[in-house]
């Protein structure tokens, strides 16, 4: 897992960015419930009215309040209201909003005072009353002010919910008495935040497009560096490294594995992400209301929180384990598909399948768990949303009944906690799919930290091979494959001189075809050293030896594209001429040209459209094409029937004189006229010579000659007479 | 092996793979699950039950809202007080109703888990079976990775859909058909408005679709390109090597892998923006319900706790349309998987038992071949009328060309192949008369690759 964080933190900045665009995602989120809680507090119970400051009022009215005011709150009130008009209206001048809240807070007092005595008739005496008093100047503003506490000590807990709530009353009575509609009030509200609220909606839905748009190519690009450095990685390793992974593997893990993560990257930065920032705003949110409801979200939030954590804790090692029995799966039946054969031959039907039901069943019983324990988060997180919701109305319930909470708060709490809880369903849904790409991301990783074995030494002596003459000589080369007890060769000695062919023969599993890998460097020798014109060839680098080369695989690999790009693989200095010298010195001539598109014909992918024959003279060809110094056959000629080999040969001997020939052989046939002839036997040299002087000496030589040639053919060649091939 | 190295087939498949006969398909599908009738009843049941009740929840939470409003009211104007007894006892049915309904969707989702993961278990070890009961041939015409990636893959995406397309499908109808029942009930003007905002999401949805499949496609092609090139110069890497190819491979590579970036990160970000745009749809529906709600609640016809109630359901009504349009993605996934798999299952086998085996312990080892006659393919025969007589102790040598009939000569005899014409016979017996496992226990083999 913290490997994907590592290839996300290659996109800091982008990340950065994603996170603000999702905090204010999360506010506009979380702002629509409040919104909503306004429409139903404010637009419905209150008609549209905000606050305690009407925007007309009397100048009768102003008078009467103003009566309950001290001198200087009077005076302030005077300039905050124009004169007043014809009809005796004053409007409320334009005003800071911290002024308006001061303006709330002096006015909520003695209107709800003058609202519960304008309900009553003999409220409605008492005032006339008390103005008259004042106006005659019988009563100081102390008394009365005095007496409006008294007031206010009767009417029992009266909270500062209801006294908003009744002068709310009187500026709803004010404006009726001026004659305004509150209906018109109340919808032009309602409109006004509506559209406040669409404004929210729209604002949220361009910012999660723009998270999208980053992610989606923060994630691409992801995905894109991981697949090119892995590549990179890979072209760079040698044959070692690609063993230790082997090849399908190393394809998985450049393919599916980085397409794994690159799903995952999206996702981590669009959802995963979002949740908890969602969940931490949500909390902060709530708790800025400071509503008696709060602690209600917090412990849910703190609720899902543990879920979530039980849920990681108990399964992920789960997940992990998983994927070992999925590889263990894909083992067995890969065994069971390839050992066809053998496993019928030797009726091991049974025993087999008794070995792929354990996986099965392992597999099974793992899967059912995990399984079972994600099908039990679902339910439990509903629970706790509709909980939640159940626990928001009993608590709020309360709340109103003492007048610390409105009803509307009630709809916004149920939205907060759904809209946080579906936060967290979303990252316990794509949790699921975490461990697998945690999984792939590993394995990406353990490619790009290996390091490679096999490097240029630091100075080269390339500038000392101008002219590479090609003398390649092994001297005491013993070399075993890393990690392998046993040595594949030992003391290994001889010199393939230019000009000459040296042929190396031998049991499959002597060691022949490694002893050819050591030349271009796929591995490096373990004891002794090789030579190339008396240099040692780790002292020369990868590119200038292996451009000495012409190397022929033991198989046909050929690459898609068409004949032509195929014989021009060496390099760009290759002309037409030298291509088609190369074709026909391959024996390829003929069928190429009996293509209709000639050279250019398509080549399949792995070269499945030309036969296993076809593709080897092709392989072959491509390493006439390049001129190298060296030629190195592994093997290369088994796939032709012995005419072809032989008419192969000779065209070769002819063609190339003066270069290094070393051809590895199974069939003595193919190595008749060798120069030099090495006879292996388990990593050892045990005969050299030529043919002739094999036979006469060499008694593992005689054998594998015996095996091939007819006795007639041996007896001839040992008088020296002609030999055929 | 030459086929181990091809790679398997892409993991988790783009959307929009399909199978060819998806009816078949699913009918073949009904009838392997065929044993699983009483569970699939008992999820349908069980899953149905708890989203009724999760549906109807806000109702109820709403009508507790109502009563206490209407308490308050009360309250204010001195009447009375907010009857907690009552709205306790609605809190308290609800609560019931929520956790019943979350037992429901427990039981549901553990029988569902059970049977999925067992008839992923099953196939698998049907398919692990009618590997052994194969012929040969097949696996000379399909590679390993093939047929491995319909054990791993193709029984993974078979499993993993049918555990979540059969549960969504079942709550996600029930969602929405619940929803718009409870939704009428509160007040039809509302309902209509939040249905108006269907034709539109459907719009967006469709037009974004059309516009980030071009890029899909684009996205397929280079995804493949770039699997073909890794492929191929992963497994000639000696080749790359040894010709100095690793710059100009690296070279191409690159201009793949940029082409891939574009059209997936362009891909991406048009599938991403469904969610948005979904998102902002169902907030319009939000916004209008909660204003004309406001309205409507002020002129006295309908109740603020139905206000609480609808804005609830208005939240859920877009989740079900979006969970069935994934589900007939996963439906897809899920029929091309099946497909796959009774492909192979249905493959022909070799006949297994013959009606009365000849014991083998007749066998001596005298062995005669007449007028044997064979090709892999009836066209193209490769053994023509060979006629021989082995008796015990002989040793007999066959000797030929690459592709002459050598290995073919004993596949026939342990009966990997069966002759087209003529016969076999080890002691006068037709090796068709033994039962192939025993006469395979007649033989010592060694093989040509092991």
């Amino acid at each position: 897992m913290k490997n994907i964080f590592r290839f996300l933190a290659e996109a800091k900045g982008a990340v950065a960015v994603i996170v603000a665009l999702l905090i204010i995602q999360a506010y506009c989120d979380l702002a629509l419930p409040t919104y909503t809680s306004d429409l139903l507090n404010v637009g419905l119970q209150q008609n549209g009215i905000e606050d305690a400051v009407p925007e007309t009022i009397r100048e009768e009215s102003l008078d009467t309040l103003e009566m309950f005011l001290a001198d200087s709150d009077v005076q302030e009130l005077e300039d905050t209201y124009s004169e007043a008009d014809e009809d005796g209206i004053r409007t409320l001048k334009e005003i800071e909003k911290s002024d308006r809240q001061a303006l709330d807070d002096l006015l909520a007092l003695p209107e709800s005072v003058v609202f519960q005595m304008q309900n009553s008739e003999d409220g409605l005496a008492m005032l006339a009353m008390t103005k008259a008093a004042v106006n005659l100047g019988l009563m100081s503003k102390e008394t009365i002010q005095e007496q409006m506490q008294d007031k206010l000590s009767q009417m029992e807990g009266m909270t500062d919910s209801f006294l908003d709530q009744a002068a709310i009353g009187y500026v709803a009575a004010e404006y009726e008495a001026q004659g305004i509609d509150l209906n018109e009030i109340r919808n032009e509200y309602l409109f006004r935040v509506g559209m406040k609220m669409l404004a929210m909606a729209l604002v949220m839905a361009i910012v999660a497009v723009m998270t999208g748009y980053i992610a989606a190519r923060v994630s691409a690009g992801i995905g894109r560096n991981l697949r090119e450095r892995l590549y990179t990685k890979v072209m760079n390793f040698t044959s070692a490294e690609i063993e230790q992974f082997s090849t399908a593997s190393l394809i998985t893990r450049c393919t599916n594995d980085i397409q794994q993560v690159q799903m995952l990257t999206v996702m981590l930065l669009r959802m995963v992400t979002y949740a908890p920032i969602l969940a931490i705003a949500g909390v902060i949110k709530v708790i800025q209301t400071g509503s008696s409801m709060s602690w209600i979200i917090v412990v849910a939030v703190i609720a899902l929180g543990i879920c979530v954590a039980i849920l990681f804790a108990v399964v992920y090692p789960k997940f992990k384990i998983m994927q070992q029995l999925v590889d263990r799966l894909n083992l067995v039946s890969r065994e069971l598909l390839t050992g066809v054969m053998p496993i019928r031959a030797f009726g091991r039907q049974k025993y087999e399948e008794a070995r792929f039901a354990k996986a099965n069943t392992d597999l099974f019983e793992t899967q059912l768990f995990t399984n079972r324990v994600m099908n039990f988060m679902m339910p439990v997180m509903m629970l706790i949303m509709n909980g939640v919701s159940v626990l928001i109305v009993w608590v709020g319930g309360h709340g109103v009944d003492t007048g610390n909470v409105q009803v509307g708060d009630l709809t916004a709490f149920i939205t907060y906690s759904m809209v946080i809880i579906m936060g967290f369903l979303m990252l316990s849904a794509i949790s699921i799919m975490l461990p697998r790409a945690g999984v792939a991301a590993d394995r990406v990783e353990e490619v790009l930290e290996t390091e490679i074995s096999l490097t240029d030494a630091s100075e080269t002596r390339d500038q000392e091979l101008d002219h590479i003459k090609g003398e390649l000589a092994f001297s005491d080369v013993s070399f075993a494959y890393p990690g392998a007890q046993s040595p594949v060769l030992e003391h290994i000695s001889f010199t393939a001189e230019p000009g000459k062919t040296t042929a190396i023969i031998g049991s499959t599993g002597c060691g022949k075809s490694t002893l050819v890998h050591l030349i271009p460097r796929f591995y490096d020798v373990t004891e002794g050293s090789i030579t190339l014109d008396g240099i040692d060839i780790r002292e020369i680098s990868q590119k200038k030896l292996r451009d000495s080369i012409g190397y022929v695989p033991q198989k046909g690999i050929l690459f898609s594209g068409t004949v032509e790009s195929n014989l021009k693989y060496g390099g760009e200095q290759i002309t037409d001429d030298d291509m088609e010298m190369a074709a026909k010195i391959a024996q390829a001539t003929e069928f190429i040209e009996s293509k209709s598109a000639g050279y250019q014909s398509d080549i399949a992918q792995n070269g499945s459209n030309v036969s296993g024959g076809q593709r080897q003279r092709l392989s072959i060809a491509r390493a006439i094409a390049k001129h190298p110094q060296i030629f190195l056959f592994d093997d290369s000629f088994s796939a032709l029937d012995y005419k072809t080999d032989a008419a192969l040969r000779g065209a070769l001997a002819e063609q190339i004189q003066n270069a290094t020939v070393v051809i590895v052989a199974q069939r003595i046939s193919t190595i008749l006229h060798a120069d030099q002839i090495l006879v292996m036997e388990e990593g050892r040299i045990v005969g050299r010579g030529t043919h002739r002087e094999l036979l006469e000496n060499c008694q593992t030589y005689l054998e594998i000659a015996r095996g091939q040639l007819s006795e007639e053919e041996i007896q001839s060649a040992l008088k020296g007479g002609a030999v055929n091939g | 092996m030459a086929e181990a190295r091809r790679p398997m087939r892409r993991r988790g498949r783009m959307p929009g793979e399909k199978a060819k006969d998806f009816k078949g398909t699913i009918r073949n599908l009904l009838r392997y699950m065929g044993v699983y009738k009483i569970g699939l009843a008992a999820v349908a049941v069980f899953a149905v039950a708890s989203t009724i009740f999760n549906v109807i929840g806000p109702k109820i939470l709403g009508n507790a809202t109502t009563e206490l409003f209407g308490g308050l009211i009360a309250k204010l104007s001195g009447t009375g007080t907010i009857d907690f007894g009552k709205i306790g006892g609605i809190l308290l049915t609800l609560m019931g109703i929520y956790v019943l309904c979350a037992i429901f969707s427990f039981v549901q989702g553990w029988i569902m888990t059970q049977m999925s993961q067992n008839m992923s278990f099953r196939m698998r070890r049907d398919i692990s079976e009618k590997i052994n009961r194969m012929p040969l041939a097949y696996f000379e015409r399909n590679s390993v990775g093939d047929v491995l990636s319909r054990i791993t893959n193709d029984v993974d995406t078979l499993g993993m859909a049918f555990n979540q397309s059969i549960t969504q499908l079942i709550t996600s109808v029930c969602t929405l058909v619940g929803v718009l029942v409870m939704m009428l009930s509160i007040s039809p003007l509302m309902t209509l408005i939040t249905l108006l905002i269907l034709p539109v999401s459907m719009l967006l949805v469709m037009g974004i679709v059309k516009k980030s499949q071009k890029y899909f496609i684009a996205q397929q092609e280079y995804l493949g390109r770039i699997d073909g090139q890794i492929e191929e110069t992963f497994s000639g890497h000696d080749v790359v090597k040894a010709f100095n190819r690793e710059n100009v491979e690296l070279e191409e590579f690159r201009k793949i892998n940029g082409v891939l970036f574009e059209s997936a990160w362009k891909s991406q970000f048009l599938s991403g923006l469904m969610q948005p745009i979904m998102n902002f749809v169902s907030n319009l529906g939000y916004v209008a319900v909660a204003v004309s709600g406001a309205m409507l609640a002020a002129a006295g016809t309908i109740e603020i706790g139905d206000i609480v109630a609808f804005v609830q359901y208005v939240k859920r009504f877009t989740q079900p349309i979006t969970q069935m349009a994934q589900v007939s993605n996963l439906l897809q996934s899920m029929a091309a998987a099946a497909e796959r798999i009774f492909a192979f299952l249905n493959e022909e086998e070799e006949i297994q038992a013959t009606e009365n085996p000849v014991d083998p312990a007749v066998i001596e080892g005298e062995v005669s071949f007449e007028h044997v006659q064979f090709g892999y393919n009836p066209d193209k025969i490769i053994i023509h009328d060979f006629n021989s007589e082995i008796r015990p102790g002989q040793m007999v040598a066959i000797v030929g060309p690459t592709g002459a009939g050598k290995t073919t000569m004993v596949k026939l005899l342990m009966r990997f192949y069966d002759v087209n014409s003529g016969c076999i016979r080890l002691n006068g017996h037709p090796v068709a008369d033994f039962d192939r496992n025993a006469l395979r226990n007649g033989f010592g083999m060694v093989l040509q690759d092991t």
